[in-house]
Protein backbone atom coordinates (compact mmCIF):
# COMPACT_ATOMS: atom_id res chain seq x y z
CA UNK A 1 0.00 0.00 0.00
CA UNK A 2 2.84 2.43 1.24
CA UNK A 3 4.67 1.51 -1.87
CA UNK A 4 1.98 2.16 -4.12
CA UNK A 5 1.19 5.67 -2.49
CA UNK A 6 4.88 6.45 -3.47
CA UNK A 7 4.63 4.97 -6.80
CA UNK A 8 2.01 7.08 -7.72
CA UNK A 9 3.22 10.24 -6.16
CA UNK A 10 6.43 9.44 -8.38
CA UNK A 11 4.42 8.94 -11.64
CA UNK A 12 2.62 12.33 -10.65
CA UNK A 13 5.86 14.14 -10.44
CA UNK A 14 7.48 12.55 -13.69
CA UNK A 15 4.18 13.23 -15.62
CA UNK A 16 4.05 16.84 -14.33
CA UNK A 17 7.87 17.11 -15.04
CA UNK A 18 7.24 16.28 -18.43
CA UNK A 19 4.33 18.69 -18.83
CA UNK A 20 6.31 21.41 -17.66
CA UNK A 21 9.04 20.57 -20.61
CA UNK A 22 7.07 18.92 -23.35
CA UNK A 23 5.67 22.38 -24.67
CA UNK A 24 8.32 22.96 -26.82
CA UNK A 25 7.07 23.82 -30.92
CA UNK A 26 8.14 20.71 -32.87
CA UNK A 27 10.28 21.68 -36.63
CA UNK A 28 11.26 19.40 -38.80
CA UNK A 29 15.05 18.91 -39.22
CA UNK A 30 15.21 20.93 -42.68
CA UNK A 31 13.24 23.55 -41.12
CA UNK A 32 15.81 23.46 -38.16
CA UNK A 33 19.03 23.37 -40.45
CA UNK A 34 17.18 27.03 -41.89
CA UNK A 35 16.76 28.47 -38.92
CA UNK A 36 19.82 27.40 -37.11
CA UNK A 37 21.78 28.70 -40.06
CA UNK A 38 20.18 31.81 -39.42
CA UNK A 39 20.98 31.76 -35.76
CA UNK A 40 24.49 31.01 -36.01
CA UNK A 41 25.31 34.10 -38.31
CA UNK A 42 23.50 36.41 -36.27
CA UNK A 43 25.65 35.01 -33.12
CA UNK A 44 29.02 35.13 -35.37
CA UNK A 45 27.53 38.84 -36.26
CA UNK A 46 26.64 39.70 -32.75
CA UNK A 47 30.06 38.05 -31.53
CA UNK A 48 32.39 40.11 -34.07
CA UNK A 49 30.67 43.30 -33.25
CA UNK A 50 30.83 42.69 -29.60
CA UNK A 51 34.53 42.80 -29.70
CA UNK A 52 34.82 45.62 -32.56
CA UNK A 53 32.67 47.67 -30.64
CA UNK A 54 34.95 46.98 -27.45
CA UNK A 55 38.14 47.56 -28.93
CA UNK A 56 36.88 50.81 -30.41
CA UNK A 57 35.63 51.44 -26.71
CA UNK A 58 39.06 50.81 -25.43
CA UNK A 59 40.77 52.98 -28.23
CA UNK A 60 38.16 55.94 -28.38
CA UNK A 61 39.12 59.87 -28.03
CA UNK A 62 39.41 60.47 -24.50
CA UNK A 63 37.44 62.80 -22.30
CA UNK A 64 39.59 63.94 -18.83
CA UNK A 65 41.70 60.86 -19.40
CA UNK A 66 38.92 58.10 -19.64
CA UNK A 67 37.32 56.96 -22.98
CA UNK A 68 34.42 59.28 -24.16
CA UNK A 69 31.38 57.34 -24.08
CA UNK A 70 32.81 55.52 -20.54
CA UNK A 71 33.01 59.65 -19.37
CA UNK A 72 29.71 60.12 -20.76
CA UNK A 73 28.18 56.72 -18.36
CA UNK A 74 30.39 58.57 -15.53
CA UNK A 75 28.31 61.35 -15.97
CA UNK A 76 24.73 60.24 -16.39
CA UNK A 77 25.99 57.66 -13.01
CA UNK A 78 26.55 61.47 -11.20
CA UNK A 79 23.19 62.73 -12.23
CA UNK A 80 21.16 59.36 -11.01
CA UNK A 81 23.39 59.47 -7.59
CA UNK A 82 23.22 62.80 -7.03
CA UNK A 83 19.35 63.36 -8.07
CA UNK A 84 19.08 60.39 -5.56
CA UNK A 85 20.44 61.99 -2.71
CA UNK A 86 18.11 62.50 0.21
CA UNK A 87 18.36 64.95 3.28
CA UNK A 88 18.97 62.75 6.57
CA UNK A 89 21.15 60.07 4.61
CA UNK A 90 23.62 59.33 7.34
CA UNK A 91 26.76 57.19 6.90
CA UNK A 92 27.73 54.75 9.63
CA UNK A 93 29.19 55.93 12.66
CA UNK A 94 31.96 53.77 14.89
CA UNK A 95 33.11 54.33 18.72
CA UNK A 96 36.00 56.22 19.45
CA UNK A 97 37.39 52.81 20.40
CA UNK A 98 37.48 51.58 17.32
CA UNK A 99 40.00 54.37 15.28
CA UNK A 100 42.26 52.97 13.64
CA UNK A 101 45.62 54.17 11.64
CA UNK A 102 45.21 55.76 8.60
CA UNK A 103 48.15 55.81 5.60
CA UNK A 104 49.26 58.83 4.67
CA UNK A 105 48.30 58.29 0.68
CA UNK A 106 49.31 62.12 -0.80
CA UNK A 107 51.33 64.67 -0.89
CA UNK A 108 50.61 66.62 -3.50
CA UNK A 109 49.89 70.19 -3.13
CA UNK A 110 52.17 70.11 0.68
CA UNK A 111 54.85 70.31 -1.04
CA UNK A 112 55.56 74.02 -0.58
CA UNK A 113 55.94 75.30 2.72
CA UNK A 114 53.45 75.51 5.49
CA UNK A 115 52.77 79.35 6.34
CA UNK A 116 52.20 79.85 9.47
CA UNK A 117 49.01 81.35 10.50
CA UNK A 118 47.69 80.05 7.42
CA UNK A 119 44.76 81.87 6.04
CA UNK A 120 41.84 80.66 3.83
CA UNK A 121 41.12 83.12 0.82
CA UNK A 122 37.22 83.08 0.43
CA UNK A 123 36.05 83.74 -2.75
CA UNK A 124 33.23 83.94 -5.18
CA UNK A 125 33.88 83.33 -8.73
CA UNK A 126 37.09 84.55 -8.60
CA UNK A 127 36.94 87.63 -6.50
CA UNK A 128 38.08 87.31 -2.97
CA UNK A 129 35.81 88.87 -0.22
CA UNK A 130 37.36 87.67 2.59
CA UNK A 131 40.27 86.28 4.43
CA UNK A 132 39.94 83.98 7.60
CA UNK A 133 42.39 82.16 9.50
CA UNK A 134 42.45 78.42 9.73
CA UNK A 135 42.63 78.62 13.39
CA UNK A 136 39.14 80.51 13.38
CA UNK A 137 37.04 77.09 12.80
CA UNK A 138 38.57 76.59 16.07
CA UNK A 139 35.66 78.76 17.44
CA UNK A 140 32.93 76.81 16.48
CA UNK A 141 30.97 74.58 17.81
CA UNK A 142 33.57 71.45 17.98
CA UNK A 143 32.71 67.77 16.87
CA UNK A 144 34.06 64.98 17.29
CA UNK A 145 33.23 61.94 14.67
CA UNK A 146 34.21 58.57 14.21
CA UNK A 147 33.70 56.93 10.46
CA UNK A 148 35.38 54.51 8.21
CA UNK A 149 37.35 56.91 5.36
CA UNK A 150 37.32 55.00 2.10
CA UNK A 151 39.95 55.62 -0.47
CA UNK A 152 39.13 54.59 -4.03
CA UNK A 153 41.93 52.22 -4.39
CA UNK A 154 40.08 50.08 -1.82
CA UNK A 155 41.14 50.47 1.26
CA UNK A 156 38.87 51.49 4.52
CA UNK A 157 40.14 52.59 8.26
CA UNK A 158 38.22 53.59 10.70
CA UNK A 159 39.09 57.26 11.83
CA UNK A 160 38.08 59.91 14.57
CA UNK A 161 37.99 63.29 13.45
CA UNK A 162 37.76 66.48 15.04
CA UNK A 163 36.43 69.99 13.50
CA UNK A 164 33.69 72.53 12.67
CA UNK A 165 30.86 71.25 10.57
CA UNK A 166 31.08 73.12 7.06
CA UNK A 167 28.02 74.65 7.40
CA UNK A 168 28.45 75.90 10.59
CA UNK A 169 31.65 77.63 9.00
CA UNK A 170 29.44 78.25 6.10
CA UNK A 171 27.01 80.39 7.98
CA UNK A 172 29.83 82.21 9.88
CA UNK A 173 31.91 82.72 6.67
CA UNK A 174 30.35 81.95 3.57
CA UNK A 175 29.76 84.44 1.00
CA UNK A 176 26.31 86.92 1.76
CA UNK A 177 24.59 85.61 -1.47
CA UNK A 178 23.72 82.34 -1.31
CA UNK A 179 23.30 81.90 -5.36
CA UNK A 180 26.20 79.26 -5.71
CA UNK A 181 26.07 75.71 -6.30
CA UNK A 182 29.58 74.25 -5.87
CA UNK A 183 32.57 74.79 -4.15
CA UNK A 184 35.99 74.71 -5.19
CA UNK A 185 38.47 73.88 -2.56
CA UNK A 186 42.49 74.01 -3.46
CA UNK A 187 45.36 74.13 -1.01
CA UNK A 188 47.48 77.26 -1.02
CA UNK A 189 49.42 76.05 -3.69
CA UNK A 190 46.86 75.66 -5.93
CA UNK A 191 48.57 71.81 -7.10
CA UNK A 192 45.73 70.13 -5.73
CA UNK A 193 42.20 70.71 -5.79
CA UNK A 194 38.63 69.72 -5.41
CA UNK A 195 35.10 70.65 -6.73
CA UNK A 196 32.07 69.75 -4.12
CA UNK A 197 28.54 69.90 -4.21
CA UNK A 198 25.94 71.47 -2.41
CA UNK A 199 24.32 68.46 -1.09
CA UNK A 200 28.11 67.48 0.55
CA UNK A 201 28.91 70.75 1.66
CA UNK A 202 25.66 71.23 3.83
CA UNK A 203 25.54 67.74 4.80
CA UNK A 204 26.20 66.96 8.52
CA UNK A 205 28.79 64.72 8.41
CA UNK A 206 31.37 67.11 6.51
CA UNK A 207 33.86 68.80 8.52
CA UNK A 208 36.70 71.27 7.97
CA UNK A 209 39.12 69.32 10.72
CA UNK A 210 42.00 70.42 12.92
CA UNK A 211 42.54 66.85 14.64
CA UNK A 212 42.63 63.19 13.43
CA UNK A 213 42.92 60.78 15.81
CA UNK A 214 42.50 63.11 19.04
CA UNK A 215 46.49 64.75 17.62
CA UNK A 216 46.27 67.64 15.84
CA UNK A 217 46.73 67.12 12.32
CA UNK A 218 50.51 67.11 11.12
CA UNK A 219 51.03 68.85 7.68
CA UNK A 220 50.98 65.62 5.74
CA UNK A 221 47.67 65.00 7.34
CA UNK A 222 46.54 68.39 6.02
CA UNK A 223 47.39 70.61 9.13
CA UNK A 224 46.15 73.08 10.13
CA UNK A 225 42.43 72.18 8.18
CA UNK A 226 41.35 69.90 5.76
CA UNK A 227 38.54 68.51 4.57
CA UNK A 228 37.18 65.10 6.12
CA UNK A 229 33.17 63.89 4.61
CA UNK A 230 32.29 60.10 4.54
CA UNK A 231 30.12 60.55 1.50
CA UNK A 232 33.13 61.40 -0.59
CA UNK A 233 36.29 59.06 -1.47
CA UNK A 234 39.27 60.49 0.27
CA UNK A 235 40.55 62.11 -3.37
CA UNK A 236 37.97 64.61 -2.41
CA UNK A 237 39.05 65.06 1.20
CA UNK A 238 41.40 68.13 0.66
CA UNK A 239 44.08 68.81 2.94
CA UNK A 240 45.78 72.18 3.86
CA UNK A 241 42.76 74.46 2.93
CA UNK A 242 44.54 77.19 1.10
CA UNK A 243 41.41 78.93 -0.41
CA UNK A 244 37.46 78.35 -0.72
CA UNK A 245 35.69 79.46 -3.81
CA UNK A 246 31.88 79.58 -4.34
CA UNK A 247 30.60 79.06 -8.09
CA UNK A 248 28.11 77.80 -10.12
CA UNK A 249 30.34 76.60 -13.18
CA UNK A 250 31.23 73.16 -11.80
CA UNK A 251 34.72 73.54 -10.74
CA UNK A 252 37.50 70.87 -11.93
CA UNK A 253 38.86 68.25 -9.74
CA UNK A 254 42.74 66.95 -9.48
CA UNK A 255 41.65 63.42 -10.02
CA UNK A 256 39.26 64.19 -12.32
CA UNK A 257 41.67 65.57 -14.65
CA UNK A 258 42.93 62.30 -14.48
CA UNK A 259 40.08 59.69 -15.32
CA UNK A 260 37.99 59.49 -12.37
CA UNK A 261 34.64 60.38 -11.58
CA UNK A 262 33.44 64.07 -10.22
CA UNK A 263 30.97 62.84 -8.10
CA UNK A 264 33.06 60.34 -6.57
CA UNK A 265 30.89 60.28 -3.68
CA UNK A 266 28.68 57.34 -1.55
CA UNK B 1 1.04 -4.29 -51.93
CA UNK B 2 0.91 -6.74 -49.34
CA UNK B 3 2.14 -5.88 -46.35
CA UNK B 4 4.89 -6.93 -44.03
CA UNK B 5 6.62 -6.63 -41.48
CA UNK B 6 9.71 -4.45 -43.02
CA UNK B 7 7.30 -2.35 -44.24
CA UNK B 8 4.87 -1.33 -41.13
CA UNK B 9 8.53 -0.38 -40.00
CA UNK B 10 9.50 1.58 -42.73
CA UNK B 11 6.30 3.52 -42.91
CA UNK B 12 6.60 4.41 -38.99
CA UNK B 13 10.07 5.80 -39.67
CA UNK B 14 9.04 8.69 -42.19
CA UNK B 15 9.40 6.17 -45.21
CA UNK B 16 12.96 7.29 -45.67
CA UNK B 17 14.74 3.93 -45.17
CA UNK B 18 14.03 0.74 -42.95
CA UNK B 19 15.69 1.39 -39.92
CA UNK B 20 16.34 5.27 -40.39
CA UNK B 21 13.75 7.59 -37.26
CA UNK B 22 13.57 10.87 -38.90
CA UNK B 23 15.24 14.03 -37.09
CA UNK B 24 13.12 16.78 -35.53
CA UNK B 25 13.99 19.71 -33.43
CA UNK B 26 12.12 20.99 -30.24
CA UNK B 27 12.40 24.11 -28.65
CA UNK B 28 14.22 24.66 -25.94
CA UNK B 29 15.21 28.13 -25.22
CA UNK B 30 13.49 31.21 -25.79
CA UNK B 31 15.05 34.25 -27.97
CA UNK B 32 14.85 36.09 -24.93
CA UNK B 33 16.39 33.27 -22.64
CA UNK B 34 19.26 32.92 -25.45
CA UNK B 35 20.40 36.65 -25.71
CA UNK B 36 19.89 37.24 -21.91
CA UNK B 37 22.20 33.94 -21.41
CA UNK B 38 24.84 35.36 -24.20
CA UNK B 39 24.89 38.88 -23.26
CA UNK B 40 26.21 37.64 -19.23
CA UNK B 41 29.04 36.57 -21.32
CA UNK B 42 30.65 39.99 -22.69
CA UNK B 43 29.67 41.81 -19.72
CA UNK B 44 30.59 39.48 -17.06
CA UNK B 45 34.37 39.62 -18.88
CA UNK B 46 34.94 43.02 -18.81
CA UNK B 47 32.95 43.29 -15.27
CA UNK B 48 35.74 40.57 -14.14
CA UNK B 49 38.27 42.04 -15.96
CA UNK B 50 38.28 45.76 -14.99
CA UNK B 51 37.05 44.17 -11.18
CA UNK B 52 40.73 43.04 -11.00
CA UNK B 53 41.99 46.26 -11.99
CA UNK B 54 40.49 47.80 -9.43
CA UNK B 55 41.31 45.28 -7.06
CA UNK B 56 44.87 45.29 -8.05
CA UNK B 57 45.23 49.36 -6.81
CA UNK B 58 45.66 48.01 -2.91
CA UNK B 59 47.29 44.80 -2.58
CA UNK B 60 48.37 45.06 0.93
CA UNK B 61 46.23 42.66 1.93
CA UNK B 62 45.24 40.51 -0.42
CA UNK B 63 42.68 37.63 -0.50
CA UNK B 64 43.60 34.58 -0.44
CA UNK B 65 42.84 31.05 -1.01
CA UNK B 66 44.07 28.42 1.78
CA UNK B 67 42.98 26.06 4.32
CA UNK B 68 43.78 26.88 8.12
CA UNK B 69 46.51 28.57 8.42
CA UNK B 70 48.29 27.00 5.36
CA UNK B 71 47.84 29.56 2.12
CA UNK B 72 48.24 28.17 -1.08
CA UNK B 73 48.00 31.33 -3.35
CA UNK B 74 46.95 34.59 -2.91
CA UNK B 75 44.92 36.90 -5.73
CA UNK B 76 46.50 36.94 -8.02
CA UNK B 77 49.29 35.95 -8.92
CA UNK B 78 51.84 37.79 -10.85
CA UNK B 79 52.03 36.62 -13.92
CA UNK B 80 48.42 37.50 -14.16
CA UNK B 81 48.65 41.05 -12.93
CA UNK B 82 50.94 41.67 -15.34
CA UNK B 83 49.75 39.22 -18.13
CA UNK B 84 46.36 41.01 -17.87
CA UNK B 85 47.55 44.10 -18.03
CA UNK B 86 45.79 44.62 -14.18
CA UNK B 87 48.74 47.05 -13.09
CA UNK B 88 48.15 50.89 -12.53
CA UNK B 89 44.81 50.68 -14.30
CA UNK B 90 42.18 51.99 -11.66
CA UNK B 91 40.53 54.86 -13.30
CA UNK B 92 40.14 52.80 -16.45
CA UNK B 93 38.95 49.76 -14.46
CA UNK B 94 36.25 52.16 -11.93
CA UNK B 95 35.22 53.17 -15.80
CA UNK B 96 34.68 50.45 -17.20
CA UNK B 97 33.28 48.90 -13.78
CA UNK B 98 30.63 51.54 -13.49
CA UNK B 99 29.16 51.44 -16.91
CA UNK B 100 29.01 47.63 -17.83
CA UNK B 101 27.82 46.84 -14.06
CA UNK B 102 24.66 48.82 -15.31
CA UNK B 103 24.04 45.78 -18.69
CA UNK B 104 24.28 43.41 -15.58
CA UNK B 105 21.68 44.76 -13.44
CA UNK B 106 19.22 45.58 -16.77
CA UNK B 107 19.81 41.96 -17.82
CA UNK B 108 19.32 40.84 -14.20
CA UNK B 109 15.86 42.58 -13.64
CA UNK B 110 14.91 41.46 -17.09
CA UNK B 111 15.73 37.89 -16.42
CA UNK B 112 14.04 38.08 -12.80
CA UNK B 113 10.93 39.13 -14.94
CA UNK B 114 11.35 36.71 -17.65
CA UNK B 115 11.72 33.93 -14.48
CA UNK B 116 8.42 35.00 -12.56
CA UNK B 117 6.09 35.44 -15.70
CA UNK B 118 6.92 32.50 -18.24
CA UNK B 119 6.97 30.27 -15.57
CA UNK B 120 10.70 29.30 -16.40
CA UNK B 121 11.22 29.31 -12.52
CA UNK B 122 9.84 25.72 -12.37
CA UNK B 123 12.29 24.33 -14.79
CA UNK B 124 14.87 25.97 -12.10
CA UNK B 125 14.25 25.52 -8.74
CA UNK B 126 14.49 22.25 -7.38
CA UNK B 127 12.12 20.35 -5.54
CA UNK B 128 12.65 18.18 -2.83
CA UNK B 129 13.08 15.14 -4.60
CA UNK B 130 14.91 16.81 -7.13
CA UNK B 131 17.53 17.67 -4.43
CA UNK B 132 17.72 14.38 -2.84
CA UNK B 133 17.88 13.24 -6.84
CA UNK B 134 21.30 15.77 -7.17
CA UNK B 135 23.54 12.71 -5.26
CA UNK B 136 22.31 10.47 -8.29
CA UNK B 137 23.69 12.85 -10.96
CA UNK B 138 26.77 14.05 -10.31
CA UNK B 139 27.21 9.75 -9.68
CA UNK B 140 25.70 9.68 -12.78
CA UNK B 141 28.13 12.42 -14.26
CA UNK B 142 31.25 10.45 -13.07
CA UNK B 143 30.22 6.93 -14.63
CA UNK B 144 29.82 5.67 -11.13
CA UNK B 145 26.29 4.76 -11.96
CA UNK B 146 23.62 4.34 -14.80
CA UNK B 147 20.97 5.28 -12.86
CA UNK B 148 19.44 8.78 -13.96
CA UNK B 149 17.01 10.81 -12.58
CA UNK B 150 13.60 11.74 -13.48
CA UNK B 151 14.46 14.73 -14.66
CA UNK B 152 12.57 18.26 -16.55
CA UNK B 153 14.37 20.42 -18.52
CA UNK B 154 17.13 20.55 -16.53
CA UNK B 155 18.45 18.01 -14.23
CA UNK B 156 18.32 17.76 -10.41
CA UNK B 157 22.23 19.00 -10.07
CA UNK B 158 21.64 21.70 -13.05
CA UNK B 159 18.43 22.83 -11.25
CA UNK B 160 20.45 23.81 -7.77
CA UNK B 161 23.47 24.72 -9.74
CA UNK B 162 21.47 27.52 -11.67
CA UNK B 163 19.64 28.57 -8.51
CA UNK B 164 22.42 28.80 -6.75
CA UNK B 165 23.99 30.74 -9.50
CA UNK B 166 20.78 33.47 -9.56
CA UNK B 167 21.38 33.75 -5.81
CA UNK B 168 25.04 34.36 -5.76
CA UNK B 169 24.55 37.14 -8.78
CA UNK B 170 22.35 38.90 -7.22
CA UNK B 171 24.24 38.56 -3.76
CA UNK B 172 27.10 40.18 -6.22
CA UNK B 173 25.07 43.12 -7.34
CA UNK B 174 24.06 44.16 -4.10
CA UNK B 175 27.20 43.96 -2.55
CA UNK B 176 28.23 45.78 -5.26
CA UNK B 177 25.86 48.50 -4.87
CA UNK B 178 26.73 48.46 -1.12
CA UNK B 179 31.01 48.98 -1.69
CA UNK B 180 29.08 51.94 -4.75
CA UNK B 181 26.69 53.77 -2.17
CA UNK B 182 27.74 53.40 1.47
CA UNK B 183 26.51 56.86 1.78
CA UNK B 184 22.97 57.00 0.43
CA UNK B 185 22.43 52.86 1.06
CA UNK B 186 24.47 52.60 4.46
CA UNK B 187 21.35 50.57 5.37
CA UNK B 188 22.80 47.56 2.62
CA UNK B 189 26.48 48.26 3.63
CA UNK B 190 24.87 47.23 7.20
CA UNK B 191 23.15 44.41 6.02
CA UNK B 192 26.39 43.04 4.24
CA UNK B 193 27.93 43.65 7.95
CA UNK B 194 30.26 46.37 7.26
CA UNK B 195 32.02 47.50 4.26
CA UNK B 196 35.00 44.88 4.47
CA UNK B 197 32.34 42.25 4.54
CA UNK B 198 30.59 43.72 1.80
CA UNK B 199 34.03 43.97 -0.48
CA UNK B 200 35.00 40.27 0.68
CA UNK B 201 31.05 39.26 -0.56
CA UNK B 202 31.75 40.81 -3.87
CA UNK B 203 35.47 39.34 -4.74
CA UNK B 204 33.81 35.70 -3.50
CA UNK B 205 31.30 35.58 -5.74
CA UNK B 206 33.22 36.95 -8.29
CA UNK B 207 35.94 33.47 -7.42
CA UNK B 208 32.47 31.41 -7.14
CA UNK B 209 30.88 32.72 -10.51
CA UNK B 210 34.54 31.76 -12.47
CA UNK B 211 34.40 28.67 -11.05
CA UNK B 212 30.80 28.09 -12.25
CA UNK B 213 32.03 29.37 -15.10
CA UNK B 214 34.37 26.90 -15.77
CA UNK B 215 32.45 23.96 -15.35
CA UNK B 216 29.76 24.96 -17.22
CA UNK B 217 32.08 25.51 -19.93
CA UNK B 218 33.54 21.44 -19.25
CA UNK B 219 30.14 20.12 -18.75
CA UNK B 220 28.77 21.91 -22.33
CA UNK B 221 31.95 20.33 -24.14
CA UNK B 222 30.91 16.72 -22.30
CA UNK B 223 27.40 17.37 -23.07
CA UNK B 224 28.30 18.24 -27.04
CA UNK B 225 27.56 20.23 -30.06
CA UNK B 226 23.68 19.75 -30.27
CA UNK B 227 23.86 21.06 -26.47
CA UNK B 228 25.63 24.04 -27.61
CA UNK B 229 24.02 25.00 -30.55
CA UNK B 230 20.58 24.60 -28.60
CA UNK B 231 21.56 28.03 -26.55
CA UNK B 232 22.62 29.61 -29.75
CA UNK B 233 19.33 28.32 -32.01
CA UNK B 234 17.01 27.64 -29.64
CA UNK B 235 16.39 23.94 -30.71
CA UNK B 236 17.16 21.05 -30.16
CA UNK B 237 17.93 18.87 -32.68
CA UNK B 238 17.53 15.18 -32.12
CA UNK B 239 15.56 11.78 -33.27
CA UNK B 240 12.10 11.96 -33.36
CA UNK B 241 11.98 9.00 -30.81
CA UNK B 242 14.07 10.35 -28.49
CA UNK B 243 13.82 11.53 -25.25
CA UNK B 244 15.95 14.06 -25.52
CA UNK B 245 13.61 16.05 -28.12
CA UNK B 246 10.37 15.86 -26.17
CA UNK B 247 10.32 13.71 -23.15
CA UNK B 248 6.35 13.57 -22.86
CA UNK B 249 6.27 11.46 -26.46
CA UNK B 250 5.54 8.73 -25.11
CA UNK B 251 2.99 9.66 -22.92
CA UNK B 252 2.06 13.01 -23.18
CA UNK B 253 -1.09 14.78 -25.13
CA UNK B 254 0.87 16.78 -27.40
CA UNK B 255 4.87 16.30 -27.80
CA UNK B 256 5.62 13.56 -30.94
CA UNK B 257 2.01 12.32 -32.04
CA UNK B 258 1.62 15.05 -33.41
CA UNK B 259 4.58 14.11 -35.43
CA UNK B 260 3.69 10.71 -35.53
CA UNK B 261 0.25 10.71 -35.80
CA UNK B 262 1.90 12.84 -39.67
CA UNK B 263 4.24 10.37 -40.71
CA UNK B 264 1.63 7.29 -40.14
CA UNK B 265 -0.66 8.82 -42.88
CA UNK B 266 2.89 8.40 -45.03
CA UNK B 267 5.42 10.51 -46.76
CA UNK B 268 3.22 13.10 -48.51
CA UNK B 269 1.63 14.75 -45.49
CA UNK B 270 4.99 14.53 -43.38
CA UNK B 271 6.14 17.04 -46.12
CA UNK B 272 3.04 19.25 -45.64
CA UNK B 273 4.67 19.50 -42.31
CA UNK B 274 7.80 21.00 -44.00
CA UNK B 275 5.48 23.26 -46.80
CA UNK B 276 3.85 24.81 -43.26
CA UNK B 277 7.30 25.69 -41.74
CA UNK B 278 8.39 26.85 -44.76
CA UNK B 279 5.52 29.46 -45.24
CA UNK B 280 6.02 30.21 -41.47
CA UNK B 281 9.41 30.83 -41.96
CA UNK B 282 9.04 32.73 -45.40
CA UNK B 283 7.01 35.21 -43.32
CA UNK B 284 9.95 36.37 -41.62
CA UNK B 285 12.22 36.31 -44.21
CA UNK B 286 10.37 37.89 -46.94
CA UNK B 287 9.40 40.93 -44.61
Amino acid sequence: MIGDARNEQEAERERRLRELTDDGEIISAEEYKRRSRRSFLSFGALGVAGYVGFNVLQNQEENENIPRALRWGLERNDDLWSALERDGATARTFDISDREDIRVNGTIGLESELAENLSVSMRVEGEEYASVPAVAARDLESHDMVWEHKCVEGWANIVHWTGATFSDFLAEYGPEDDDWNYVSMRTPDEEYYVGLDRYTSFHDQTLLAWAWNGQDLTPERGAPLRLVTPFKYGIKQLKRIGIIEFTNTRPTDYWYERGYDWHAGF
Amino acid sequence: MSTTADDVRADDGAGEGADEVPLVAQKKHSLALRWMHWVNFPVLMVMMYSGMRIYWSDLREPYALGIGGWQIFEFWPDSVNSGLELERKLAKGIAFHLNFGWFFVINGIAYMFFLARKGEWRHIVPDVQAIKDSRKTVAHDLHLSKDKPVQGKYNPAQQITYTLVIVMAALLVFSGFAIYKPGQLSWLEAAFGGYDYARFVHFSMTILLMLFFLTHVLQVVRAGWGNFASMVTGYRLDRADSAEVAPASAFGPHGLDDIDGLDDAGADSHSDVVADERTHAGEGSAS
